[in-house]
């Protein structure tokens, strides 16, 4: 999965990624990764691929 | 590809952005949520709008996380990551830079593991239940 971040698709609002605590930035991404991955395998197994 | 994007203090950022009226207003996240949609296809001059799946979060991220660990609607908590924080600091749940096979941000979301659990997440919060519709959408699509 590609993930755009704000970041890239907006500078200023990488701003706010700064004022996290250490450690709770990268959630964002793994949250996201997680969610379609876990999204795609379950439609993949009902389509029966 | 995923957008991102929290819509807390998205209103101090330098860009124009009105939210809509949020006393008694049932449809504040889905009319918040579109109002985003629609200012990230601007930026994008409405380029890739079939190839992005738009992550809008209601007013934070981490309040999807939240879903894991409390069973009460996530997008009114005031302050999502402190709460979260609050949460996982109690669990013991710690930063441990030295293991990146079970982080810190791995283990806080272990819960996004299972389809039925996460069925159960999104009743707890209404943006991770829209992004969820919409990636099942473009699945289905495919």
């Amino acid at each position: 999965m590609a993930l755009l971040s704000k970041g890239r698709l907006s500078k200023m609002m990488l701003e706010r990624l700064e004022e996290l605590p250490e450690g709770i930035t990268f959630i964002k991404e793994i949250v996201l990764m997680k969610v379609v991955n876990l999204l795609t395998f379950s439609t993949n197994k009902e389509k029966g691929n | 590809m995923t957008v991102q994007l929290d819509t807390a203090e998205i209103e101090n950022q330098d860009f124009k952005f009105i939210r809509p009226n949020k006393n008694n207003n049932l449809n504040y996240s889905t009319e918040l949520r579109n109002k985003v949609i629609e200012l990230i296809d601007g930026w994008l001059e409405n380029n890739y709008k079939n190839e992005l799946l738009y992550a809008i979060a209601i007013e934070e991220l981490e309040a999807w996380c939240l879903t894991i660990y409390e069973k009460k609607d996530s997008s009114i908590s005031a302050n999502p990551k402190n709460q979260l924080m609050r949460i996982l600091s109690k669990r013991n749940i710690k930063i441990d830079g030295n293991n990146r096979a079970n982080s810190f941000e791995q283990k806080v979301t272990k819960g996004f593991r299972k389809f039925k659990k996460l069925n159960e997440f999104m009743l707890y919060n209404e943006s991770l239940e829209m992004f969820v519709n919409e990636v099942l959408e473009q699945l289905k699509q495919i």
